[in-house]
């Protein structure tokens, strides 16, 4: 099916910090008045959820449930999501003893525990592969909130060295106190790392910290010494045949199921445990340039709604190209582009050749093109298109380059000239300005300003002169 | 690049009153238990099982030939039932497609030749790459993408995949134009 929606990348908008990126792909800061691409936004999580069951977690939260969910889980072979199935035990059996009774999918309320002539109970599966929690030897449970991930072996450890920073960050801060030296005071990304700790100084100096603590002997050598690394002199052993015997490759585990967990990273099949689902995050995201909003989720995860919505496609007169063009090289080619307009008031749009500058550092190579001239008005893009014969002579245009006037749409005539020997896609750029007007609520009466759009256009590739 | 107009033989297509199109050549079990909520473009060859329970689909989706959409089915205790398939606004199903989804929400896009497994629901806003397994009783939440066999979230979409979409579906049924065969 050859939708446009495939095309969407062969329109390219340049970002202020001048990285090409679809006008889709791109946001608008109403405050800086430039078009900002992922880069130049700051992200921070706004709520985390399941991707599964939808529960919102609040990231002060996420952080202690390690950002996965606690009722949701993953397949350990092949990363697909387990569901939970519930079979009947018959009171007078054991709930170790095999299943008697059908299954029903995913019964997940308690509740239903206790049915008639026995109770349930329950065991996770995999749809896709069929793996179940009964393959490697886990035990049934009553609740089907009962799975939890296995503490990692290396829980201990972790503690210690999490409780000697927290110790060493407390000298520290002791030290800088009695210095009186102030540190910088960087933004807090509260809830991605945890620096309240560490906020007083900045990360760069504390190696240098703890270097100047131990040479000058304030620092406890027994300190150190309780968390330091031990070296040890007989490594772990390989078990006997790891070399020599005949590989079982359905036992062994893929580097990514190992890796899946990354704590005890399984080497073997019967070593698999559920893996809890990892939760996703709603972005919140700030212009770098100025800290505004630039975009704001409903908290809903089922939602897609958004508060504050400032898309680059919402405010830039969207460029495509009307019908792929015949090329040939080394002659000039019409090229028809249609220009819309995302908002319902007249906008005026002029085009200017790209700065030579803007071509220099980068591989891309645009042919020639000769612009229209002038400036076009776009009709507004609404609803209303009774409106639009009554007021199509007052609209500002240079006839010459207009192919055809739609509503809230302008098809545009370029002239492209193919360089000779040209091998690839054949590409060309123009800067598209386009009058902004400000609908800030702020700022009662309406202001107006001029912004630039840098944008290449692939043409895809030259026509053969033989079609 | 704007929607290419994609022309169709006059004769193979219905319109309705709501200005659905469907091709003469799909199957449609249980007609009366189908409804689509106008400007949708079902395209030949499809097989929809409204015979099994109800099917709605909504406003300007475009489906794609020979994609089978079938109500999903749900074990019980005593036997089973199909449960009614809902198809939100501004779908896109491209070709050879299977969709035994519990839920398929707006502005979603499934590629070809994919399996929407038993009981999967797809929410508003969210992509399944072509060729895609999807095992039964799989979730997609909004802004996602998903893609592989097994599907699995493969990346997000951007915030103007609403808008997208909308365009996507509008152009199609406007550019989807009949042609006279003599
Ligand atoms: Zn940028
Ligand atoms: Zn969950
Ligand atoms: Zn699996
Ligand atoms: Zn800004």
């Amino acid at each position: 099916m050859a939708l446009s929606l495939h095309y969407l990348k062969r329109v390219l908008y340049s970002c202020s910090c001048s990285q090409p990126a679809p006008l889709t792909d791109l946001y608008f800061c109403r405050h800086c008045k430039v078009a900002r691409c992922q880069d130049c936004v700051s992200i921070t999580v706004d709520t985390y959820f399941c991707p599964h069951c939808f529960e919102t977690v609040p990231v002060s939260e996420a952080k202690n449930r390690k950002n996965r969910c606690n009722h949701c889980f993953q397949c350990p072979r092949c990363s697909s999501t387990l569901t939970t199935r519930s079979i009947i035990v018959p009171s007078e059996v054991l709930a170790e003893q095999s299943p008697k009774k059908t299954e029903s999918p995913s019964s997940k309320s308690p509740s239903l525990a206790r049915s008639p002539g026995g109770t349930k109970s329950y065991y996770l599966s995999c749809t896709h592969c069929k793996w179940s929690t009964r393959d490697v030897g886990i035990k049934d449970k009553r609740s089907p909130i009962d799975f939890k991930d296995p503490l990692s072996p290396h829980q201990e450890r972790v503690s210690q060295l999490v409780s000697f920073y927290k110790e060493f960050s407390m000298r520290d801060q002791a030290e800088r106190e009695k210095a009186k030296k102030v540190g910088r005071r960087g933004r807090s990304y509260g809830g991605l790392l945890d620096t309240s700790k560490f906020v007083k100084g900045a990360s760069s100096d504390s190696p240098k910290q703890l270097r100047r603590a131990s040479l000058q002997g304030t620092w406890n050598k027994s300190v150190v010494n309780k968390v330091a690394t031990q070296s040890t002199d007989c490594p772990d052993q390989i078990p006997d045949g790891f070399y020599s015997g005949e590989p079982e490759l359905k036992k062994i585990a893929t580097l990514q199921q190992r890796l899946l967990d990354p704590a005890h990273q399984p080497a073997r099949v019967e070593q698999f445990t559920p893996r809890p689902l990892h939760l996703i995050g709603k972005k919140l995201l700030r212009c770098k340039g100025c800290d505004h909003i630039l975009l704001k989720a409903e908290i809903n995860p089922s939602s897609i709604r958004f508060k504050i919505q400032q898309i680059a496609l919402h405010t830039f007169p969207q460029i495509r190209i009307l019908k792929p063009p015949s090329l040939v090289a080394g002659a000039p080619c019409e090229v028809l582009l249609s220009v819309s307009n995302p908002v319902n008031h007249v906008v005026s749009i002029s085009f200017q050749q790209l700065e030579p500058s803007f071509t220099k550092g980068g591989k891309v190579s645009l042919a020639p093109v000769s612009l229209p001239k002038g400036s076009y008005q776009l009709s507004p893009n609404d609803d209303m298109g009774d409106l639009l014969d009554d007021s199509e002579e007052e609209l500002e245009g240079e006839k010459e380059f207009i192919h055809s006037r739609l509503l809230g749409k302008l098809v545009l005539k370029f002239n492209v000239a193919p360089e000779e020997g040209t091998t690839g896609e054949v590409k060309f750029g123009f800067v598209l300005s386009f009058d902004y007007k400000s609908t800030m609520e702020l700022e009662k009466q309406e202001s107006s300003c001029i912004v630039p759009a840098p944008v290449v256009v692939d043409l895809g590739k030259l026509t053969h002169s033989d079609d | 690049m704007e929607q290419q107009d994609v022309a169709y033989d006059a004769g193979e297509y219905i319109e309705t009153a709501s200005g659905n199109k469907v091709s003469r050549t799909c199957i449609l079990c249980g007609s009366k238990n189908i409804v689509l909520n106008g400007k949708t473009v079902v395209q030949s060859a499809c097989i929809i099982r409204g015979d099994l329970a109800n099917i709605n689909v909504g406003r300007q989706c475009v489906i794609g030939k020979r994609t089978v959409i079938t109500p999903p089915f749900k074990k019980l205790s005593h036997g089973g039932a199909f449960y009614p398939l809902q198809i939100g606004d501004n779908v896109i199903i491209e070709e050879d497609s299977v969709i035994n989804a519990s839920a398929v929400g707006s502005y979603v896009h499934v590629g070809k030749n994919c399996v929407i497994s038993r009981s999967c629901i797809l929410r508003d806003c969210c992509t399944v790459l072509d060729n895609t397994v999807l095992p039964p009783e799989t979730v997609v939440p909004p802004f996602t993408v998903f893609g592989g066999s097994p599907g699995v979230m493969v990346g997000e979409l951007s915030e103007s995949v609403q808008d997208v979409m909308i365009e996507a579906t509008r152009s199609y049924y406007q550019h989807f134009k009949p042609v006279k065969k003599q």
